[in-house]
């Protein structure tokens, strides 16, 4: 039923084909013209022919488009109305998209250049990273010496951003890791009848190790990806150039004050799901084994000691430099498109937590080694 | 001539001030018409009303008789479909090549094979005029006027009858603007089309233009050039005695 072309229609004579052509030729109708397009160029199969198009009704430039790749072949022009033969005199003449063509090397060199790029760029990296740091800490030191240039409002927002807003998390988080840690010590604890020691577990995990390295996880989550986009999209709009022209630093203006307040807010929070947490093992232990506040605070007071508290704080600080820095670093470094914006973001997440953990390995064998 | 989509009582405001105040205006099949107005008299805003983006406060849009906001979904594709839009600045998708950004309206909405998408997505980019090596670049590599180009060929992906331009000509030299004032002459005689413009430009005005709307004071006033220049009105006649439209009248046979 449907056989019969409805755009298309080829008429055998003696000395030529003559293609009719009729129907509205628009990009409505243009899946089944191609197609029929691609039946009629089969059956004349490289006899001569002739295009009839006297009877289409509209005519948009993707039927012009169609038309002009039926009649391609052929020099003459189709048989037209007026108005239809201005449509397709103002599109350009038929032509094959042909992409650039790409050198593509064979892949033992292929193989080679890949991990050369890959070596060249982890370095680059390395390098750009500490020169990055170097122009922070320069202009750190010069901001010290002129502390007007300090920017206040900006530390302050940030602080608000990246401290006070986080607190409802990481306080939530830290119940819930120290009641886990609870949980889990006096289980195990208890078939040794060691149950009490579960206290022990839960404050010397929780101050030396845990609290500082689950808030840092979460502050560069949420702020060291905040960081990379914010800055991120700021450079593509080219106020980073912006500024440049108007004489500002990017350093000074953007990075030292989120460098600041991350270096303010992560050993605050850091306090702060310290206190919570040890409220959390509390709460556990209060069901658990079965403790009284009082005597579970009276325990705390017997492990925890000022050295194991320090131990855990004195790597906030660290870790906020190294959220900052590489979510500000990835954000300058986004160029082009909205796109990059996305990687950049995801690899200042990624590598501030992969970095942070492996600083936290090492803080723990530098302890070991000084036996504390 | 038909009316193709029909303000009725619009109002927009944004907390307290008042963009457009109760606005009538008609858009007409088969014409071309000129938005202008000072900035921040609301022309974008008008644009996005009209384009489906910005649901006005008070009033309603209406095509082909039916409110545009209350459409269901499959009508209001449909609607969608008969028009283009170019946005300010051309608003190209970053991530993809030039090419990709017109075949990618094809893509979604036509049953067309791979590689006629990809010729006739060429033919249009040629229609605006763009190389052929600008066909393989991405969007951050174009200049102004080549943007502003690929954003008219990407509009003109689906062949719509009415076709919005944000500002075409701001920010290019006189020579791209001039053979885009073609080009939307072009479009607009040749191929029939409905069009809609936004701009500073006078000469698009003189050239491109059958009929000149000035929003003024969240109003709307209306009519062909000749009809604005002997309007009593003060803003339009301070708009067309101002020297760069002067300039330009002056240049008009």
């Amino acid at each position: 039923m449907n056989d019969r072309p409805r755009f298309v229609e080829i008429k055998h004579d003696k000395d030529k084909d003559v293609v009719v052509l009729e129907g509205d030729w628009t990009i409505h109708n243009a899946a089944p013209i191609e197609k029929e397009i691609e039946h009629a160029i089969q059956e004349i199969n490289g006899h001569p022919y002739e295009v009839v198009g006297d009877k289409i009704g509209k005519l948009d430039t993707s039927g012009a488009f169609l038309l002009k790749k039926l009649t391609a072949r052929e020099k003459v022009p189709p048989h037209l109305a007026d108005t239809q033969r201005t449509v397709l005199d103002f599109l350009p003449a038929y032509a094959e998209y042909t992409p650039p063509p790409k050198k593509t090397p064979p892949i033992a060199v292929a193989s080679f250049s890949l991990v050369g790029e890959k070596t060249v760029r982890a370095l680059d990296f390395g390098w750009d990273i500490f020169a990055f740091i170097g122009r922070i800490a320069v202009c750190f030191v010069s901001n010290l010496l002129h502390p007007r240039h300090f920017r206040l409002p900006s530390i302050a927002r940030h602080i608000q951003e990246t401290g006070i807003s986080a607190l409802p998390i990481v306080g939530l988080l830290s119940v819930l890791m120290a009641m886990v840690v609870t949980y889990q010590g006096a289980n195990q604890l208890r078939r040794f009848g060691a149950d009490i020691y579960t206290v022990d577990l839960t404050v010397i995990s929780l101050l030396r190790e845990m609290s500082v390295l689950v808030t840092a996880i979460m502050v560069a989550g949420r702020s060291g990806s905040a960081f990379a986009a914010e800055i991120g999209v700021m450079n593509l709009r080219d106020e980073i150039s912006a500024l440049k022209t108007m004489g500002m630093d990017p350093i000074e203006v953007l990075v030292l004050p989120r460098v600041i307040a991350l270096l303010i807010t992560l050993p605050l929070l850091t306090f702060l799901a310290d206190i919570i947490g040890l409220f959390g093992g509390g709460l556990m232990s209060l069901s658990l084994l079965n403790l009284t506040f009082d005597q579970y605070f009276n325990r705390v007071g017997d492990v925890a000691t000022p050295t194991m508290f320090f131990i855990g704080m004195i790597k906030a600080p660290v870790f906020a430099l190294i959220i900052a820095i590489i979510g500000c670093y990835q954000g300058l470094n986004v160029s082009g498109s909205a796109e990059s914006v996305g990687r950049r973001t995801t690899l200042a997440v990624v590598q501030a937590i992969f970095i942070v953990i492996m600083a936290d390995g090492l803080f723990s064998i530098a302890f070991s080694k000084a036996d504390i | 001539m038909r009316p193709l989509i029909e303000l009725k009582d619009v109002t927009n405001r944004f907390g307290r001030q008042v963009v457009h105040n109760r606005i009538n205006f008609t858009l007409y099949e088969h014409e071309a018409i000129g938005l202008v107005g000072g900035s921040g008299s609301g022309k974008t805003v008008l644009l996005r009303t009209i384009v489906g983006l910005n649901k006005p406060k008070e009033g309603c849009v209406l095509v082909d008789g039916a409110d545009l906001y209350s459409l269901t979904v499959e009508q209001r594709l449909e609607w969608q479909k008969r028009l283009g839009v170019m946005f300010q600045n051309g608003a190209l998708f970053s991530a993809l090549t030039v090419l990709d950004n017109v075949a990618l309206p094809l893509r979604e909405h036509t049953q067309l094979s791979k590689k006629t998408i990809k010729d006739l997505a060429y033919i249009k980019l040629q229609m605006v005029r763009l190389q052929a090596d600008a066909a393989s670049k991405y969007p951050s590599a174009l200049s102004g006027g080549m943007t502003t180009r690929a954003g008219v060929a990407r509009a003109m992906a689906l062949d719509p009858e009415i076709l919005f331009l944000d500002e075409p000509t701001g920010g290019l030299d006189p020579i791209a603007a001039t053979s885009l004032d073609e080009l939307m002459r072009d479009l607009h005689k040749v191929l029939r089309l409905t069009i809609f413009i936004i701009t500073h430009d006078p000469s698009t005005l003189v050239t491109v233009c059958d009929r000149i709307a000035m929003i003024i004071d969240g109003k709307i006033e209306s009519g062909t050039l000749d009809e604005l220049l002997k309007s009593t009105n003060p803003k339009v006649q301070e708009y067309f005695k101002g020297e760069r439209v002067q300039a330009v009248l002056a240049k008009r046979h």
